[in-house]
């Protein structure tokens, strides 16, 4: 490489490096250090991240509040990418920007739609106790209920997304041979479109276990004391408990199954949609 | 606070822009050398009559202008003295606040000199870094309408009675007083609270957990949830109920099993205005403005001649008032500073199980 | 029939994602005090609270201010660094490009808290222009998205072909290149002004005493309940959505013009 290719390299990556370096790279380093220093080198707090029983239940229930969410999300969610890969191009247009409609107002407001929806006097138990179906208010408001809920909605679009992409890309022809050549419609599926694009479900299933692992803002505002998440006891290691080498080791935990999760979606995603 | 007060007090902002710019320009000399102190409260709408009896007069008087922040917050304190960027040069503290912060080093010492030159306030308001601003007591509240009249729970033990007292509660999401109510319901006497009996409490609490819909966090929640029917009864500050029942909601509260408690002032170390937040702080020595805020807000502080100029149904609704006092417990924060860590990681792991 | 039972259930869930956002402009129209449905009377009124209130207008105004300064910064950063990754060829480009996008798809509260730290050392906690840098992060990745695959996708032709025509690289990158690459840097600095603009938690951990939009919406969720929370959110609501169909528009645009 010529000296003058290596300046200009320099002059164009020069901004990125710095920005990214200074405020994304060395800051989790900085989250490193103090997990493992309190001044002096320590393994406290993550001997506290095995021996505390609120750090303990609070992995558990945002694994399987994740995962619960995710397999949700899949099952709704494959269905709907199937009726839409196969409507036809006007309406399929038209739906995916309705899909997509959500997905580009925040999670917070997202979340508040839900709040008033759910309360005790809000729309949902109004129009129960309206038709007679419930007779007094049922409690879904700060409820795991509610946060389930909120999280599909928020997550779903996603879903069908990277399941759609994969299935407008399968020929149809395909599925058509396989039906002259005898297979029922359910074989034809199941033989056929399903194994390929199961490649894009599965995708669409990681980024979205990774994208529940860390939500904070939905289970804050619609929980009740047992949806805790990771997330969440960051905030009130850092905000309350002063804890801030403790919160360091948590976020280190969130950060190392994020990058397990990423390692797989490479794994299962083809080269070309990390790249968009 | 009401639309009509929120859009003066605008109008307010909007109209002092111009007049303080005017004045500004007629008075180069000293707008230059204004300061500003910054002052930490609990917000809400506490913060506006705060600025209308205290921030704005001490202004007029002494050019010191008066910036409110909030909420309270003792990790904020310890992040600022640590760092050295201290961005309050006055914070409001609960009394086992106050403590932790002086176990720290956190706070300076307060002049008394300048604050109180003629040594009125009782030994009872002043701590070496520290100036009782308030009293307020964390009491039981409840709907008035979804009980019969006159029927509504009275203290702790009716909190825990689901059977005579039906709905969803709230709590404060903190051992901090909850195991005090959780032991008044069972039967502990008021005067022999502490030192706690941690099990007995939380033994107690395990029979409400499940009732208990929303554990709040700050002032302004309990009162909404209150309001919104979300729940039919919950713990909270006794003032936050005052403005409510003014407007004519159907809320009260009981002082019975009430935790009286205090709220300070104090001086962060490394605050960059310390002598003009002491000049402020002797604010809060006047007994006439000391009237007109507890006129609004039921927050007595311990200023000398207080009470004596008070109507009697103000005094009657303080946490101070002889009678209120008798039903009360007195907070310890004393007992509270060296075992808030501990019972909080046992709260929290209890809360979730 | 399956396909009948199927468009029902699509029709369910297309309503189960877009209606709670739609009721919400009917009970943003509410007189009264409280969220009701249906309103009883309907008013403009939380609307005008808004604009009255200080401290939302304040917030509304550090957001955009916020919002505009990560999107400058994120930009001519991202473009940059994408020049050099699709274009270059040096050891570690494809590291360094999922290191650019990894604050996508990151957990929030990581670095939310890693920033914390950090600022906390620099001092730099309560600061506006920190606050523009720290929400840059977030905004690089879709600029660097974007705008590296538009640049992957044209035609390097057209480049040399000005160059053979006496043109210096970089006159042949600023009347060529930078022309086509216009419409996708237009719709990702949408994207990165929207991630600036909705971001919170980064922005509850190191703003100090700053309100942006999101963190005022915040401490009123926490807080209560009231109408002027729904009418802000139906103005987000419209003014995203338009947003982000401007920036669909030019993405789209671009692709047909050049093709893909």
């Amino acid at each position: 490489m010529s000296r003058r290719r290596s300046f200009q390299l320099a002059l164009l990556l020069g901004p990125a490096v710095a920005l990214v370096g200074l405020l994304f790279l060395f800051p989790l380093f900085g989250v490193m250090k103090q997990s493992l220093f309190s001044p002096g080198f320590t393994l406290e707090s993550f001997a506290k991240l095995v021996n505390s029983p609120v750090a303990a239940i609070v992995m558990r229930r945002t694994f399987v509040l994740a995962l619960t969410v995710t397999a949700l999300c899949c099952v709704l969610g494959y269905p709907l990418a199937y009726f839409l890969a196969t409507m036809s191009k006007r309406w399929r247009a038209f739906f995916l920007y309705l899909i997509l409609l959500p997905f580009w107002i925040s999670v917070l407001i997202r979340t508040y739609t839900w709040m008033v929806l759910l309360g005790r006097e809000g729309l949902v138990n109004n129009a129960l106790m309206g038709l007679g179906i419930t007779d007094g208010p049922v409690q879904m408001l700060f409820t795991g209920f509610a946060v389930h809920l909120a999280m599909v909605q928020i997550l779903l679009p996603i879903v069908i997304l990277t399941c759609f992409a994969s299935m407008v890309e399968i020929d149809p022809q395909l599925v058509r041979a396989a039906r002259t050549l005898g297979a029922t419609p359910f074989k034809a599926f199941a033989r056929v479109f399903f194994p390929m694009s199961i490649g894009g479900a599965a995708a669409g299933a990681i980024i979205c276990f990774i994208l529940s692992l860390g939500f904070y803002v939905t289970p804050a505002l619609l929980g009740g004391r047992r949806n805790i998440m990771l997330a969440n006891l960051i905030d009130f290691e850092v905000h309350q408990t002063l804890n801030w080498s403790f919160a360091s080791a948590l976020a280190l935990v969130l950060l190392a199954a994020t990058l397990v999760l990423l390692g797989l979606f490479r794994l299962v995603a083809p080269e070309r949609r990390l790249h968009g | 606070m009401t639309s009509i007060s929120r859009r003066r007090f605008a109008v307010g902002i909007a109209a002092a822009g111009p007049v303080a710019l005017l004045a500004s320009a007629l008075f180069a000399g000293p707008a230059a050398a204004q300061v500003t102190i910054t002052v930490n409260g609990s917000g809400g709408g506490l913060a506006q009559t705060i600025t209308r009896i205290y921030e704005e007069p001490f202004t007029k008087e002494t050019g010191i202008k008066v910036r409110a922040t909030a909420p309270v917050s003792l990790p904020k304190l310890k992040a600022m003295v640590e760092s050295g960027n201290v961005e309050w040069d006055m914070t409001e503290l609960g009394g086992s606040d106050v403590i932790e912060a002086t176990k720290h080093g956190w706070l300076q010492p307060v002049d008394w000199k300048v604050v109180d030159p003629d040594g009125k306030l009782p030994d009872i308001a002043k701590r070496p870094n520290a100036m009782v601003t308030s009293s307020f007591s964390t009491v039981l509240a409840y709907r008035t309408d979804k009980f019969p009249a006159g029927k509504g729970p009275k203290n702790w033990a009716d909190f825990w009675n689901v059977k005579a007292f039906p709905g969803p509660r709230a709590l404060q999401n903190s051992p901090v007083g909850n195991l005090e109510f959780a032991l008044l319901a069972d039967g502990v006497a008021p005067d022999k609270l502490y030192p706690l009996d941690v099990e007995r409490a939380f033994k107690k609490l395990d029979q409400i957990k499940d009732k208990v819909t929303v554990w709040w966090t700050t002032g302004a929640q309990h009162v909404q949830l209150l309001v919104d029917g979300e729940v039919v009864m919950t713990s909270v500050w006794n003032g936050r109920i005052t403005p409510l029942r003014r407007e004519g909601r159907p809320v009260a509260i009981t002082y019975g099993g009430g935790s009286l408690q205090l709220s300070y002032w104090g001086i962060p170390k490394g605050a960059k205005h310390p002598k003009e937040a002491m000049l402020y702080m002797r604010t809060r020595l006047d007994p006439e403005k000391g009237e007109r805020f507890v006129s609004e807000v039921p927050y007595p502080g311990f200023v000398p001649g207080l009470i004596e100029r008070l109507k009697p149904e103000v005094a009657r609704d303080l946490p101070i008032h002889p009678d209120n006092v008798a039903m009360q417990f007195r907070f310890d924060p004393e007992w509270w500073a060296s075992q808030r860590a501990p019972l909080t990681e046992r709260w929290n792991a209890w809360l979730l199980q | 029939m399956t396909r009948f039972l199927l468009g029902v259930y699509f029709a369910i869930a297309v309503a189960f994602l877009v209606l709670p956002l739609v009721l919400l402009v009917p009970i943003s129209l509410t007189s009264s005090q409280f969220l009701e449905f249906p309103p009883k009377e309907l008013s403009l009124r939380w609307y005008r609270e808004f604009f009255v209130d200080a401290s939302w207008v304040n917030a509304t105004l550090l957001s955009f201010k916020v919002g505009v300064g990560a999107t400058l910064v994120a930009l001519v950063v991202g473009t940059l660094a994408s020049v050099a990754i699709v274009r270059g060829s040096f050891p570690g480009r494809r590291l360094l490009h999922a290191i650019l996008v990894a604050p996508l798809i990151i957990p929030t509260v990581i670095l939310a808290l890693a920033l914390f730290i950090v600022f906390l050392r620099w001092k730099w906690v309560d600061s506006v222009p920190a606050l523009i840098f720290a929400h840059a992060v977030v905004a690089l990745p879709y600029v660097v998205l974007i705008v590296s695959s538009a640049l992957r996708s044209f035609d390097t032709t057209l480049e040399r072909a000005a160059r053979v025509l006496g043109a210096g690289p970089v006159r042949a990158f600023f009347s060529v290149t930078l022309p086509y690459l216009g419409p996708s840097m237009f719709a990702s600095s949408l994207l990165a002004f929207f991630a600036s603009f909705d971001e919170l938690i980064i922005t509850l951990f190191v703003s100090g005493g700053l309100q942006t939009l999101p963190v005022r919406i915040w401490t009123d969720l926490v807080l209560r309940l009231d109408p002027t929370v729904a009418a802000a959110a139906c103005m987000l609501i419209v003014v995203s959505v338009v947003g982000m169909a401007v920036a669909e528009y030019f993405r789209q645009r671009n692709v047909r013009r050049y093709g893909s």
